[in-house]
């Protein structure tokens, strides 16, 4: 696609998108469709350090619950305002990435994969057991939501409908996206590349693998964050239950199948795999068995997801990643 | 002054526990070792040889020692259709693919077990828990101590298997060089089968044996497998001593731990195992150096 | 000529067995140097030693009078040093053209700020760019930048890989190996290149296995056997040290 046409059917998707509210009028679907937002945030900022960069973080959804539980606690025990807040639960995550990343940069592989691992459950016991500052197992109630834009007298948006938070979402999506979309069509998109192609080649054309597996990791908890602290004020409930290894393995799933190391996969896996259960209702029990399923036959068959699919269908050819616009 | 029989009992607890660490690890080092890739589904293998062994027992009606060696009959098969279907596709292919092909059959494997053990955890009677052998102020029960002896055996077993077969010695060929072992005629798929066969059979009756004396759960796979590649982390990728070294000291370091700082925390002392080796030595406790690049 | 390079009682041991032993060696800046010797004989372990792939046991380098042993090796590209490798190790699923404007990292420095507000950065890339198309040009590999990179054959792979040393902006080029596995056509063709490139004034050191053109294009030659250096000259001189011949008579015949 040339480069007007892309941008006048990025136009269209999102006049679409904006009209959605009044098309779902149903408050459920609406959830639905904000909590595949939400995902594709997560499942994105998975995609930069799995995908892209080729280091299995099997700890993210810790950076999930810390964007949350950090921007719960500088609203409701620092007493700052929710969007400052948000603010801060992304930066908080930022924080934690880089602190986790560190003794993570000598690893690779199945080490990276089992000590992430460990540090996301490590981040779930804290949230369990540091209970004055958590309030344990029990989670935190009344989360303020945003609070209301006013205009003098008139009020612009309240935070009381779901309408509000899915066009805040959107918001969210549409700005987080287009810095990904940014960074990984720009030359540390392809640092990124070249780390998960041959770590050691990579230092050999100049690239500090320190320095960029150090900012790939902080740039992936930061969109993670900006999630949780979204999830936070939206559903105003967040215990630890939310982000364990569980949801790691969901977002695993939606960027394998969606296509990793794209652009587009895990905003496709996000949406599928968020709407996939409401309609696999009925078997709920075999969903996870089915992920399980779907992520190993992927991987071999298809590893580079549906994204993968669609371009060697139709470029004839395989590649990975999108061409600089 | 922290007693010394209390020290030695927790220590013994320790081996045993460390006897089916090691066994679990086993097979996954050498999976490394071989192949070079990662099995995230081994622990599934050790979960399904602890309900096989239970309905194997249960439908032999006792006669646990059949219903094990069936276990790990029926288990080996299993990880011979792991070779075949998720790792032999993905030969070749980088380290990525196959852990996210093994940790997709291991959720596979752990959800379906939910669905067809049922979630209630189960017990396996033996009644070999039932009797208890006490030496220098320690007590053991009879599984326990089977444990640690079966373990012990097979782990001799195995040091047979790998130093004084012709399959053994293709294996280590292949850990050490795998384009001179294929020209020199080894077959890389036997010795892929062999080795998963062999670690299918080593989880499996690492949870044959512990199946009666702790409960029996689908989800029991997941920590084991966690604690199998600390560790193998910390015994070194592809080190058969190193495995069954970090196995018992694991099992030990655990239980004391447990016995005598907060039992809460048990299947955490790994995890801080772990992180520390780890920030000290990145290629673990006994394994290669790394180049200064990585 | 000055020296650019050089080391000094150069030593490697792995394990308990020497890949590099006592090895003093010099390059002066603008030559052609070539590496040789029979395999095994260290060369490669010599070129990571310089390159930073490798610690070594004992002894120093030193490139324009800097030591560089300590660095790592993207420190030591940012100083003027590039290298191919012997076995390819192109970057295999991206296209021809990422994989020479990776190799532009040390001209662009992109932080993630850099990346997403600096406008000269923007420009830095298109440029970088450019310069990557320029490379694949002058290695005559333009017309399949869009084709990933496992699709070459092995000797637009080795092309390839001296694109991607080239665009580092190198004052000292290590090739290793460059025509191993040409045909003669092909290997004339990365003569004529080394011969453009000195032209820039870039100093050319090359390990080689083809004695053809190792003697018609260097003009020093250094011989290693067994982690030692045992012959160092002009190729008419060392082509005909008693030394140098056991060394290939005894193990392997010249090509």
């Amino acid at each position: 696609m040339k480069g007007s046409t892309k941008f006048i059917t990025g136009l269209l998707v999102i006049g679409g998108l904006v009209c959605v509210p009044w098309i779902v009028k149903n408050p459920y679907y609406l959830h639905i469709i904000i909590m595949s937002g939400i995902f594709v945030l997560l499942a994105s900022s998975m995609n930069l350090i799995t995908g892209c960069t080729g280091r299995l973080n099997l700890g993210h959804a810790a950076f999930y619950g810390i964007g949350a539980y950090g921007s719960t606690l500088v609203v409701m025990k620092l007493g700052f305002p929710v969007w400052f807040g948000m603010v801060m639960g992304g930066l908080i995550t930022v924080f934690f990435g880089v602190l986790i990343g560190i003794p993570c940069l000598k690893l690779k592989g199945s080490y990276l994969a089992i000590t992430t691992l460990a540090f996301g459950e490590i981040t779930r016991l804290a949230m369990i057991n540091f209970v004055p500052l958590t309030n344990g197992p029990l989670g935190i109630r009344g989360i303020p939501g945003p609070p209301t834009i006013v205009f003098g007298h008139t009020t612009l948006i309240s935070f009381e409908s779901k309408t509000s938070y899915y066009y805040l979402i959107l918001v969210l999506c549409v700005l987080c996206l287009l810095i990904i979309r940014r960074v990984l069509n720009s030359q540390i998109g392809r640092t990124f590349m070249a780390i998960r192609e041959d770590e050691v080649r990579a230092e050999t054309v100049g690239i500090d693998t320190i320095q960029v597996k150090i900012m790939n990791f902080a740039l992936g908890a930061f969109f993670a964050g900006i999630a949780g602290s979204f999830y936070a004020h939206y559903v105003r409930f967040i215990s630890p239950d939310t982000f364990t290894l569980g949801e790691t393995f969901t977002m695993l799933t939606m960027v394998v199948i969606g296509g990793l190391g794209t652009f587009y996969g895990p905003i496709i896996g996000g949406v599928i795999f968020t709407f996939l259960p409401e309609l696999l209702r009925a078997i709920a029990e075999y969903r996870m068995i089915l992920y399980g399923l779907m992520m190993s036959v992927a991987i071999i068959f298809m590893p580079d997801g549906i994204i993968g699919l669609f371009q060697s269908w139709i470029t004839g050819r395989t590649k990975k990643g999108d061409k600089p616009t | 002054m922290i007693p010394t029989t209390e020290l030695a009992q927790q220590a013994v607890n320790g081996l045993v526990m460390g006897g089916v660490y090691a066994l679990i690890a086993l097979g996954l080092t050498l999976i490394f070792g071989i192949l070079d890739q990662a099995n995230f589904a081994h622990g599934e293998l050790y979960m399904i040889g602890a309900y096989a062994t239970l309905y194997f027992s249960e439908s032999l009606g006792g006669m646990y020692p059949l219903a094990v060696l069936f276990a790990m009959f029926s288990v080996a098969l299993i990880a011979l259709f792991y070779e075949w279907l998720l790792f032999r596709p993905l030969r070749g292919k980088g380290h990525l693919p196959a852990i996210i092909s093994s940790l997709g059959a291991s959720i596979f494997l752990w959800n379906l077990g939910l669905i067809i053990f049922g979630s209630a955890p189960r017990q396996m009677r033996t009644g070999l828990s039932e009797v208890t052998v006490n030496f220098w102020g320690v007590s053991l029960t009879l599984q326990r101590l089977l444990v640690l002896v079966v373990a012990l055996a097979l782990i001799l077993c195995l040091y047979f298997i790998i130093m004084k077969t012709r399959m053994g010695r293709a294996m280590r060929a292949t850990a050490q060089d795998p384009e001179v072992a294929a020209l020199l005629g080894i077959d890389i798929n036997r010795i892929a089968e062999a080795t998963f066969i062999i670690g299918g059979a080593l989880a499996a009756a690492a949870g044959a044996l512990i199946g009666p004396i702790f409960l029996i759960y689908p989800a029991m796979g997941l920590m084991a497998c966690l604690k199998a590649f600390v560790v193998v982390i910390l015994g070194g990728l592809g080190n058969v001593m190193g495995a069954v070294i970090a196995g018992f000291a694991l099992g030990v370091i655990e239980s004391l731990g447990a016995g005598f700082i907060a039992s809460a925390y048990k299947d955490f002392f790994a995890f801080l195992v772990l992180i520390l080796v780890l920030w000290a030595r990145p290629e673990g406790f006994l394994g290669k150096t790394a180049k200064k690049a990585g | 000529m000055e020296t650019i390079l050089r080391a000094e009682g150069l030593t490697k041991y792995f394990g308990g067995l020497a890949a590099v032993e006592n090895f003093d060696l010099f390059v002066k800046k603008g030559e052609i140097l070539s590496l040789i010797g029979p395999n095994g004989a260290g060369k490669t372990t010599t070129f990571n030693l310089i390159t930073g792939l490798e610690s070594p046991t004992r002894g120093k380098i030193t490139f324009k009078g800097e030591e560089i042993i300590e660095l790592r090796p993207h420190e030591i590209v940012e100083k003027g040093i590039a290298r191919t490798f012997q076995i390819t190790r192109v970057f295999r699923k991206m296209t021809l053209l990422e994989n020479v404007a990776v190799a532009q990292h040390i001209a662009i420095r992109p932080t993630i700020s850099s990346t997403l507000f600096s406008l000269s950065e923007r420009k830095r890339e298109k440029s970088g760019l450019e310069k990557a198309e320029k490379m694949l040009r002058f290695v005559n590999l333009f017309p399949k930048r869009e084709e990933l990179a496992t699709n070459l054959s092995l000797g637009e792979q080795k092309r390839l890989e001296l694109a991607i040393a080239l665009s580092m902006n190198p004052e000292l080029l290590l090739l290793d190996e460059p025509v191993a596995g040409m045909n003669p056509k092909e290997t004339e063709e990365v003569i004529d290149l080394i011969g453009v490139i000195r032209g820039e004034g870039i100093t050319v050191f090359l390990i080689e296995h083809d004695m053809k053109m190792v003697m018609g294009v260097s003009e020093r030659i250094v011989v290693m056997n067994y982690g030692k250096k045992i012959a160092e000259g002009p190729p008419e001189e060392v082509s005909r040290n008693p030394a140098v011949i056991e060394a290939y008579l005894g193990r392997r015949s010249p090509e």
